[in-house]
């Protein structure tokens, strides 16, 4: 399943739920929930995702878990557990054995549900975990979260005249916090990118225990991009190197694309409004070196 | 019933004091509640314990505001007006304060109504202890107000001390230091009152399964159902001469609302459609175009 043609026919998402036109997060559980066949249940933290389920309707064609921000991985483990009990003792038969799907966003997998994820991993448990990453806490207006990049303009770091740059902090590496745990698989995909996405999701379902993604998510509203826009938007932060395609198979780093020669940060930055205050009403020249010279240094270092 | 209140200040022991008078009725065959009430704050601010005892299963739960005994194990609480330590106090309630002043100047300095006991319980401790800790004495003098058995006092103390480490010389003159303030009272006559709850009301409610409290969607997908083609102007039109049925559109439309036929084109549903318009966008083609929506 390695190419675009391969891509199941049957929606495992139904239309019709009430997310932002052109939703990053939508496209990537979507494509995820089809890659994974219709037999998982699906663990999601409060997010804008917890907005495709509102009872009495859901897009969902198979089992949905809704649970606090910061709980998600602990509330998969007790499927998983439950899953496994039942399957010893022959009430669920081998073929009915369900997928455990944890879907976030960025805060609930950089902020507030770090620790539950941290635990689950140690545990080695045995589930698969997709993080939209939209980069702020966007289904309640856009706050900064630690996923937030340098220099991004969110509601809660919005430029000033004394701190014109937006957010000051560096985002996260969740990568490198995750791989600091050694799971068996972890990777990092774009919604522009969907041939590799389906490639890892199938090569991490060879491995057992946790099997981990992060996701290039672009959010129209909070991101200030036209909805049609998204997937040349994820495409760009691919091929400026601002979001590397990489996997740590037990820990050991591969990049998915290597770039001899990079575009320009200033090119993704530029399709974005909430960078605009960089380029208007005056360029901040020593704001997009920073955020170049810290792509530049990312890349500096990788040889695979 | 009897529904007692203890006052001191964090470090004085009255939360332990109250658990040892409340383990003493417990021992004795009575049903009991006992619990502390404090802030965030530490050594010094105002705590406050309750204990009730009855014959019978104690229904009432929270604070004690009208107790059959009040228990101030420090006076410099009388003066505090935030604190409110005589709240809920009549004529008919007994007032045990550790003190070394008469009960009449306690009774007149504070407006004390209702039975006044005093004692001063913090130099008993200090004689005993060498620190102002008055658990033990206010454990026994409460114990004897209460008119409880001193075996069950003594053995309540024990696996309290027991609780906390406290063993050996020092669990003896914590024991000492009790029975004195024990012995120095007698029983109080008609001490009974401040259950606020009488009668016990249960509401029936019949087994139901887990089902009955999971949110259970019988028609998964149902979403599918529901028209957002309202949610844009525009709308994306494949000019199907043009298609090359690459699937482009197909595999990036995030809301499911793009089909592959059985001849194998993509097929749009305008219902499902919210009208991003990254179809139109990413066509390599250029087979979509946008096209205005009619009302």
């Amino acid at each position: 399943m390695t190419t675009l043609r391969d891509l199941p026919l049957d929606e495992s998402l139904a239309s019709g739920s009430l997310l932002c036109a052109g939703c990053g997060g939508v496209l990537l559980t979507r494509i995820f929930e089809k890659v994974l066949g219709p037999k998982t249940v699906t663990v999601n933290a409060a997010g804008c995702m917890s907005m495709l389920s509102v009872f009495p309707f859901t897009p969902f064609r198979s089992s949905w878990f809704y649970v606090a921000m910061a709980s998600a991985p602990a509330a998969a483990q007790g499927i998983r557990d439950a899953l496994d009990i039942l399957l010893k003792k022959g009430r669920v038969a081998k073929e009915d054995d369900l997928k455990v799907v944890v879907v976030t966003g960025d805060g609930a997998a950089a902020d507030i549900g770090l620790q539950a994820t941290s635990g689950a991993i140690h545990r080695k448990l045995d589930f698969y975990y997709l993080v939209y990453d939209n980069e702020g806490y966007s289904n309640t207006g856009f706050q900064a979260s630690s996923s937030s990049p340098y220099g991004a303009s969110t509601k809660t770091t919005a430029p000033t005249a004394l701190l014109p740059e937006g957010t000051l902090l560096d985002k996260k590496d969740l990568f490198e916090i995750w791989k600091a745990h050694r799971p068996p698989y972890i990777a990092t995909i774009s919604p522009a990118y969907i041939a590799d996405m389906m490639h890892k999701i199938e090569k991490a379902s060879r491995f057992a225990g946790p099997k981990l993604f992060i996701a290039h998510s672009p959010c129209p509203p909070g991101w200030d991009v036209g909805s049609d826009l998204v997937i040349r938007l994820s495409k760009m932060a691919v091929e400026t190197g601002v979001w590397p395609l990489k996997e740590a198979i037990d820990g050991q780093v591969t990049h998915s694309l290597f770039m001899k020669k990079r575009r320009p940060v200033e090119e993704y930055l530029k399709m974005q409004g909430r960078f605009e205050h960089l380029f208007s009403p005056a360029r901040q020249e020593s704001v997009i070196q920073a955020i170049q010279a810290k792509v530049d240094d990312y890349w500096k270092n990788v040889t695979k | 019933m009897i529904g007692v209140r203890l006052a001191g200040r964090g470090g004085q022991g009255i939360k332990s004091a109250a658990h040892v008078v409340g383990t003493a009725a417990f021992l004795a065959g009575r049903h009991v509640q006992d619990q502390p009430l404090y802030g965030a704050e530490r050594r010094g601010a105002p705590v406050t314990a309750f204990i009730r005892i009855s014959d019978k299963p104690v229904l009432d739960r929270g604070p004690v505001h009208e107790p059959a005994l009040l228990v101030i194990a420090d006076e410099s609480l009388l003066d505090d007006r935030s604190f409110d330590a005589l709240e809920g106090t009549t004529g008919n309630t007994a007032v045990f304060v550790n003190t070394s002043k008469s009960a009449g100047h306690v009774a007149s300095t504070y407006g004390v109504a209702g039975r006044l006991i005093t004692a001063d319980l913090s130099r008993m401790a200090e004689e005993a202890l060498e620190k102002p800790v008055v658990s033990a004495a206010v454990a026994g003098a409460t114990g004897r107000l209460l008119g409880l058995d001193w075996s069950d006092i003594e053995q309540a103390l024990v696996l309290e001390l027991k609780d906390i480490r406290v063993e050996g010389e020092e669990q003896e003159r914590n024991l000492e230091l009790a029975k004195k303030a024990y012995g120095s009272f007698a029983p109080l006559e008609k001490v009974e009152g401040g259950a606020q709850v009488v009668e016990q009301t249960f509401i029936e409610l019949a087994y139901h399964g887990p089902e009955a409290s999971t949110c259970s969607v019988v028609s998964p997908g149902n979403t599918r159902g529901r028209d957002v083609g309202a949610w844009s102007r525009l709308k994306p039109v494949i000019n199907y001469d043009e298609c090359t049925r690459c699937r482009i559109c197909f595999v990036y439309c995030p809301d499911s609302a793009i089909t592959i036929g059985s001849d194998d084109f993509p097929v749009i549903d305008y219902n499902a459609c919210k009208g991003c318009d990254i179809c139109y966008t990413e066509c390599p083609v250029k087979a979509i175009s946008l096209v205005r929506r009619e009302k």
